[in-house]
């Protein structure tokens, strides 16, 4: 990750040797579940949208830039928490997805038998724009997202765990929880995932598929956007943050299988340890190297991903 | 008899292969119609026309007194017309119960739990697998669901792609003898088959589809009787 977990890790000083490497082992171990809690969220929202869109979004990493950004300026002028600034950010992430997604919809529908490279190819240069506009808004600087919880910790069974991300990662999965209640106890949910499956059959039951790939957009932003805040708190707020979580994004949607959420859940988690470990034990610079042989792995011996659910 | 589905001078083309080269034909409220005619002959694009899947090139559609022409297909499916497409398209990842409910999706809450019922009674089958993920079904349940589903819509008008395809003849049996009795409760049923005999045994009217025209038409008793149709759909019997 960002920046090495050791340093968020609050180690017994007065410990034997062997101790403080099975405490090394747990905690890393804990920081790639808590993490890849946060990752999750993401990857939900993004696999859904895949889902009823057919899209790949590569701006999704500068949803999350944006996400953190607006949480640093509330906090910056009005002296707001970032964290009492979520459900802020995530009305506003989503209004500005609902506004957006006929944009995009506009795209795909494009008559023209490269319309899913021209999508493709519109989000790239969205999300190349929204960089360079933080670029240049904001510049390069590193900046901290302060909250209340970023300098406590709290001890659970004997590991000491930074509270932020604790906290960051119960939220995380709460919102993941609704989102599932959402998507498979009501009729909106089912028709959106009728709709994910096959369009044009859910058109033929009476479903608006625009309009729930509309709701989906926005759900997805919203999400997207808060996931921000967390990220962006628990490492740090800058202009180029998000390429990062595009390819984490990617990594999630295919390893776990396309369209298939309890496998991008996993993928996920995965995604979180491969994070953790790599950076404790091998160093941040590799987490990429690693994660994307995995992802080769997991294409020739899985392909239709992990749980082997996906198309 | 007031008209469910009249169509009127129908093209239909896919680039620039022309599929239907302008079909007229009506169906009345109450009747099961069939149009029948070998593979590519268009009758799926008949079909899909109608439901708003594909856009007509040219030719006009009422359904019920309203021009539906260029809708979109979920608004059609609103008006009360239900399509089972080609290939059954039913919700693979999702259960069977799911599947008939998500179909309830745009009705009124009042006589989903009775009409499910009344599906389930039609297709005990499905009853028993209702938890099941619909792709575990069998072909004939998965169109025995797609069949269930279009009723849940509620709607009155069904259109069937080819519902014998892939199936045992027993199967094919018990599902048309099931299409006889949902058409007896007053649904109007425009049925496309390449297995002629069912069809004509089944349907009241029939139209006969040769490549994107219509070459014959009549009572289904007739054309069950018509030399050249025994010659050339019914294998010579
Ligand atoms: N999606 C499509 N793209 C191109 N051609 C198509 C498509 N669907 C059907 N056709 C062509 O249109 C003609 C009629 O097809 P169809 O309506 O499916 O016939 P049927 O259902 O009677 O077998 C065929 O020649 C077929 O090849
Ligand atoms: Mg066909």
């Amino acid at each position: 990750m960002g920046k090495p977990a050791r340093n968020s890790a609050g180690f017994p000083k007065n410990r034997k040797e062997r101790c403080r490497k099975m405490d090394l082992f747990v905690q890393t171990l804990v920081n790639g579940i808590l993490i890849g809690g946060i990752f999750i969220t993401i990857a939900v929202g993004f696999s859904l949208a895949f889902g009823v869109m057919d899209i790949i979004d590569f701006a999704v990493g500068e949803w999350v830039m944006l996400g953190a950004f607006t949480a640093f300026w509330f906090n910056h002028f009005l002296h707001i928490d970032p964290l009492l600034l979520l459900p802020l950010v995530i009305l506003l992430f989503g209004l500005i997805g609902y506004l957006f997604q006929p944009v995009l919809q506009k795209v795909i529908n494009i008559k023209h038998r490269s319309a899913a490279l021209m999508a493709l190819a519109f989000t790239f240069g969205l999300s190349t724009f929204f960089r360079g506009s933080a670029l240049t808004l904001w510049g390069f600087n590193n900046r901290n997202l302060v909250t209340f919880l970023s300098e406590k910790s709290v001890t659970i069974f004997g590991v000491t765990l930074p509270a932020l991300r604790v906290g960051a990662t119960l939220f995380a999965l709460i919102v993941t929880v609704l989102f599932m209640v959402f998507l498979y106890k009501t009729k909106t949910g089912m028709a959106i995932r009728a709709a994910a499956e096959n369009r044009a059959v859910a058109g033929l039951m009476g479903i608006d598929s625009h309009r729930l790939a509309r709701l989906v957009y926005a759900l997805y932003a919203g999400l997207t956007g808060m996931s921000g805040i967390f990220i962006g708190s628990i490492f740090s707020v800058f202009p180029e943050m998000g390429v990062r979580y595009t390819a984490f994004a990617f990594f999630v949607v295919v390893a776990g299988g396309l369209g298939s959420f309890s496998g991008a859940i996993a993928a996920g988690l995965l995604l979180g340890m491969i994070a953790s470990f790599v950076t404790v034990y091998l160093g941040g610079a590799y987490v990429f190297l690693i994660l994307f042989f995995v992802l080769y792995l997991i294409l020739l011996f899985f392909p239709k991903g992990i749980l082997g659910k996906g198309w | 008899m007031n008209r469910a589905i009249a169509v009127e001078n129908l093209e239909v083309a896919y680039g620039g292969i022309k599929a239907l080269q302008g079909i007229s034909f009506t169906v009345a409220e109450g009747e099961i119609v069939t149009l029948i005619g070998a593979n590519g002959a268009g009758k799926s694009s008949t079909l899909r026309a109608i439901s708003g899947m594909v856009r007509p090139q040219a030719g006009r559609i009422w359904f019920k007194g309203l021009e539906i022409t260029r809708l979109p297909s979920y608004l059609i499916a609103r008006q009360g017309m239900s399509h089972v497409p080609e290939g059954r398209g039913i919700f693979a990842k999702l259960s069977v119960e799911e599947n008939l409910l998500v179909a309830t999706c745009t009705r009124k809450n009042n006589g989903i739990k009775n009409d499910l019922q009344r599906v389930f009674n039609l297709f005990p089958r499905l009853a028993e697998r209702k938890k099941q993920i619909a792709a575990s079904l069998s072909g004939g349940e998965q169109q025995m669901l797609a069949i269930g589903r279009a009723l849940m819509t509620g709607a009155d008008t069904l259109l069937l792609d080819e519902p014998s395809m892939g199936l045992a003849p027993v199967v094919v049996r018990e599902i048309f003898k099931v299409l006889r009795e949902i058409n007896q409760l007053g649904k109007t049923i425009l049925l496309v088959e390449q297995n002629a005999m069912m069809a004509l045994r089944t349907a009241h009217r029939a139209y006969i589809l040769e490549t994107g025209r219509i070459v014959k038409s009549g009572k289904a008793s007739d054309l069950l009787a018509d030399p050249e149709v025994k010659k050339a759909y019914l294998g010579g019997r």
